[in-house]
C-alpha cells in the first residue's frame, strides 16, 4: 500500500502550548480514523495536513509534498472542517458552484458537479433553494461534506463529519465514505464517536497530549498493547460449568458471573490459544451457548488502553 | 496519477465575485443597504436650501419694518415727523412693495456681476417708482422730498451690496463641503478600509476561512481576487452613492456640478483601489484595522500630509486634492495646497500595488487561528 501522509518528528507549538509533540507516523491509502480527546492535537494535525498551518519543526508530507501554500497538492485534497460554519446568506448551489470554480472544476461542469454531490450527500432537493442559515446542523454537515467532494480529491480529510447527523444520516455518510474508499479515495476522518470509526476505519491513529499513542490497524494495535487481554461476555445455560472448564484448561485470567441474568464474563490469557481450543472445550463442557460478545475488541476499549 | 487542472485567475475571480455579492442582496439586508446609501443625500437635502427658500431666507432686499423705522427716524431728524396714521399707511405700502420686490427677483446662477448689477438697478428702479407713486397721497411735500432722497440712497446701497455677492455661493458652498469633506475624504476611505480590512477577518470570524485557504489557489492569488472582487463591488456601490449625491445637487441647482461630475468620477474610481489596498494591508496587520485606519488618518493624512515639504507626498488625500483642484469650482472653494498632477496620478496607481503587494505577502506568511479571532 502506498503512503499518503508521512510525518517525521513533527511538532507544532502555539506560543508555549504544545499542539503536536515530535510525532512520526505514516498513513496508508484507505480509510483511517483519527482518535483522541479534546486538545489531543487532532485539529492541529488536520490543519497541517490541509495546509492551513505550518509545522514548527519536523516535516509532514502529503503525497510526498509539503501542503503549505501548495495549490497542485491542494487540488488533490478535499477538506471538511469541524463545526457548522457555512456562509449563512448563500444557497448551497451558489456556494458549491463558487467552491467548485475555486477548486479547478471547469465552469461548464461545475453546476452538474454541484448537483451530483448534493445528491450524493443526500441533501433533499426541496432544501436546495433555501439559504444555508436556515439549515439544521445535519443539513450543513451534508453540504460541507459535499464541498469537500466537488473536485474529486484523492485524499479527503474530515474533521468530525458525523456531528449533528441523526443515526440514519450517520449511516448514509458512513456508506458514502465506504463507497469513496472503494473508488481509491484515501480518507482521514476524525471523530469522537468511536463506534463509528470502529466500523468504518480499518486503520486508526490515536492521539493524546500532542503525541501519537498508537497507529496501525486495530488488530496491530491490540497486539502492541502489552497487558492486552481478550474480554468476552458469554450468554449460556450453565455459566459456572463453562467457567470451570475454561479455568481448568488454563485459559482464563479471571471470570465473573452476573447472578441476575447468568451472564459469564471472562478475561482470556492468550487470545490465540483460546480461540484455537474454544470449540473443543465448549463441546467437552456440554454447555449450550446462546451468544458471545467481545468487550475488548471495541475501539473504545483500545482507546482506553492506550490512553491510560 | 493524472495532473488535475488548477483554477484559472478568471475562474477564481468569478467564484469570489459570486461569493462577494450574492450574500449581500438578501431581503433582510436590502433595506439596510439602501437606507445607508440614502443617509448622506438626505442630509444634503435637509441642509442645503432650494434657490427659492434661500432667497427668502436671505431677505436680500431688506425688511419693510426696518425701512419704515429708518424713514420715520430720518423725518424726525428733519423736523417733519410722521403722524401715526401716516406711519401705518407707509408701513403697509412698504410691506406690500418689499414682498413684491422679493418675489419678482430671481438669482441667475451663471450671470456676470455687471449683468446682475444692471438687472438689480432696473428691478429696484421699478420698485422705487411704485413706492413714490403710492406714498405721494400719504405724505406732504417736505416729507416726499425726504422720501425721494431715501429711495435713491436705498437703491444705490442695495445695488452695490447685492451685485457684490457672487450669486448662489452662500447656498451652494455647504453642498461642496458635504461632497468633498464629508463623503470623499471621510466616508469613502472609511468604507473602503472597512470592507477590505474585513476581507480575511470576516471569514475568520464566520469560521469559513478554512474552506477558502484549502482550495488549490495560492494565498497571494486568493487575497488578490478577493481584493479585486471587493473593489469592483465598492466601485458600483459608491457609484450609486455618487449619483445620488450629484442628483441631490442638481435638484438643489448647485453651481458648477456638471463640470465637476466627470472629474469627480474618475478621481473616485482611482481612489477606491488605493483606499481598499490600504484596508487590506491594515486588515493583515491587525484585528483592529478601523482603529489603525483612524490613527493612519491622523498621523499620515492630517499630520505628515500637511507638512510643506516633499514628505507630504505620503498623503493620499493630498494627491486626491491635487487632482480635484483641476476643477475651478473646487479650487475656488477649498484652499488646498496642491502638488504636481503627475506625481498624484503615479501615487494613486502605485498605492494599490504597494499596499496590496505587502498585504498579499503577509497573507502568504501568516497563519490564522479562528478561535483567537472569534474571541475578538
Amino acid at each position: 500500500m502506498s503512503t499518503v501522509i508521512q510525518a517525521i518528528e513533527l511538532s507544532r507549538w502555539y506560543g508555549i502550548v504544545m499542539g503536536l509533540n515530535n510525532v512520526s507516523f505514516e498513513i496508508e491509502a484507505g480509510l483511517t480514523g483519527l482518535v483522541g480527546p479534546n486538545g489531543a492535537g487532532k485539529s492541529t494535525l488536520i490543519q497541517i495536513i490541509t495546509g492551513q498551518l505550518q509545522p514548527s519543526s519536523g516535516r509532514l508530507t502529503v503525497f510526498g509534498l509539503k501542503p503549505w501554500n501548495n495549490p497542485p497538492l491542494l487540488r488533490r485534497v478535499g477538506y471538511c472542517p469541524e463545526g457548522e460554519a457555512v456562509p449563512r446568506e448563500l444557497r448551497p448551489m451558489d456556494w458549491l458552484c463558487s467552491m467548485g470554480l475555486l477548486s479547478g472544476v471547469p465552469p461548464a461542469d461545475v453546476k452538474a458537479r454541484a448537483e451530483a454531490v448534493l445528491d450524493r450527500v443526500k441533501l433533499p432537493r426541496e432544501h436546495w433553494h433555501k439559504r444555508m442559515g436556515q439549515y439544521s446542523k445535519g443539513m450543513k454537515q451534508r453540504v460541507k461534506l459535499g464541498q469537500g467532494l466537488l473536485h474529486e480529491p484523492d485524499l479527503l480529510v474530515l474533521d468530525e463529519p458525523m456531528n449533528g447527523l441523526d443515526p440514519m444520516g450517520r449511516q448514509e455518510v458512513a456508506q458514502t465514505l465506504k463507497e469513496l474508499a472503494a473508488q481509491n479515495v484515501s480518507i482521514l476522518v476524525s471523530s469522537h464517536i468511536l463506534a463509528e470509526l470502529e466500523s468504518l476505519c480499518k486503520n486508526i491513529l490515536v492521539l493524546n497530549w500532542g503525541r501519537i499513542l498508537a497507529s496501525g490497524s486495530q488488530k496491530e494495535i491490540r497486539a502492541d498493547i502489552k497487558d492486552w487481554s481478550e474480554e468476552l461476555e458469554i450468554q449460556c445455560d450453565q455459566p459456572e460449568r463453562l467457567a470451570r472448564q475454561l479455568f481448568d484448561a488454563g485459559m482464563l485470567m479471571g471470570f465473573d458471573i452476573d447472578p441476575a441474568d447468568g451472564r459469564l464474563s471472562i478475561r482470556v490469557k492468550d487470545a490465540g490459544a483460546f480461540y484455537e481450543q474454544w470449540t473443543s472445550l465448549l463441546l467437552q463442557s456440554g454447555v449450550t451457548v446462546h451468544g458471545i460478545r467481545s468487550r475488548s475488541r471495541s475501539l473504545q476499549n483500545i482507546y482506553e488502553k492506550v490512553t491510560t | 496519477m493524472s495532473e488535475k487542472p488548477l483554477p484559472t485567475f478568471f475562474n477564481a475571480l468569478q467564484a469570489i465575485w459570486a461569493l462577494t455579492w450574492k450574500g449581500q442582496w438578501t431581503a433582510a439586508r436590502l433595506p439596510y443597504r439602501f437606507g445607508v446609501l440614502l443617509v448622506l443625500p438626505a442630509l444634503v437635502l435637509i441642509t442645503v436650501d432650494t434657490v427659492q427658500r434661500w432667497s427668502q431666507r436671505q431677505s436680500s432686499f431688506g425688511s419693510a419694518f426696518v425701512q419704515t423705522d429708518s424713514i420715520a427716524k430720518r423725518l424726525d431728524r428733519r423736523q417733519v415727523p410722521l403722524q401715526q396714521a401716516q406711519r401705518d399707511s407707509l408701513r403697509a405700502i412698504l410691506q406690500e412693495e418689499f414682498q413684491r420686490l422679493q418675489s419678482l427677483w430671481t438669482d441667475e446662477p451663471n450671470e456676470s456681476v455687471a449683468t446682475r448689477k444692471t438687472r438689480l438697478e432696473e428691478h429696484l428702479g421699478e420698485f422705487g417708482r411704485r413706492i413714490l407713486d403710492r406714498v405721494k397721497d400719504v405724505l406732504d411735500g417736505r416729507q416726499m422730498a425726504e422720501m425721494r432722497l431715501w429711495e435713491a440712497k436705498f437703491r444705490d446701497s442695495t445695488v452695490e451690496r447685492l451685485s457684490a455677492i457672487q450669486p448662489g455661493w452662500g447656498r451652494t458652498t455647504p453642498f461642496y463641503h458635504w461632497l468633498i469633506d464629508c463623503y470623499f475624504f471621510i466616508i469613502l476611505p472609511l468604507t473602503c478600509v472597512r470592507a477590505c480590512g474585513a476581507l480575511i477577518r470576516d471569514e475568520l470570524q464566520a469560521d469559513t476561512l478554512g474552506f477558502l485557504i484549502t482550495r488549490p489557489i495560492s494565498r497571494a492569488r486568493l487575497l488578490v481576487v478577493k481584493y479585486i472582487a471587493q473593489v469592483v463591488w465598492l466601485e458600483l456601490l459608491l457609484l450609486v452613492e455618487t449619483l445620488l449625491l450629484f442628483g441631490t445637487g442638481f435638484e438643489r441647482d448647485i453651481l458648477g456640478l456638471s463640470a465637476l461630475f466627470p472629474l469627480f468620477l474618475v478621481v473616485q474610481i482611482a481612489a477606491i483601489p488605493a483606499w481598499c489596498a490600504l484596508g487590506a494591508l491594515l486588515g493583515q496587520i491587525t484585528t483592529r484595522y478601523m482603529a489603525a485606519a483612524l490613527i493612519y488618518g491622523a498621523v499620515v493624512e492630517m499630520g505628515i500630509g500637511r507638512i510643506p515639504t516633499n514628505i507630504n507626498s505620503l498623503s493620499l488625500l493630498r494627491h486626491l486634492e491635487t487632482l480635484l483642484s483641476r476643477n475651478g469650482t473646487l479650487e475656488g472653494i477649498f484652499s488646498w495646497d496642491v502638488g504636481n498632477v503627475w506625481v498624484a496620478v503615479s501615487a494613486l496607481v502605485l498605492a494599490p500595488v504597494i499596499f496590496g503587494g505587502i498585504a498579499a505577502f503577509l497573507f502568504s506568511m501568516i497563519e490564522y487561528h479562528a478561535a483567537a479571532e472569534m474571541q475578538k
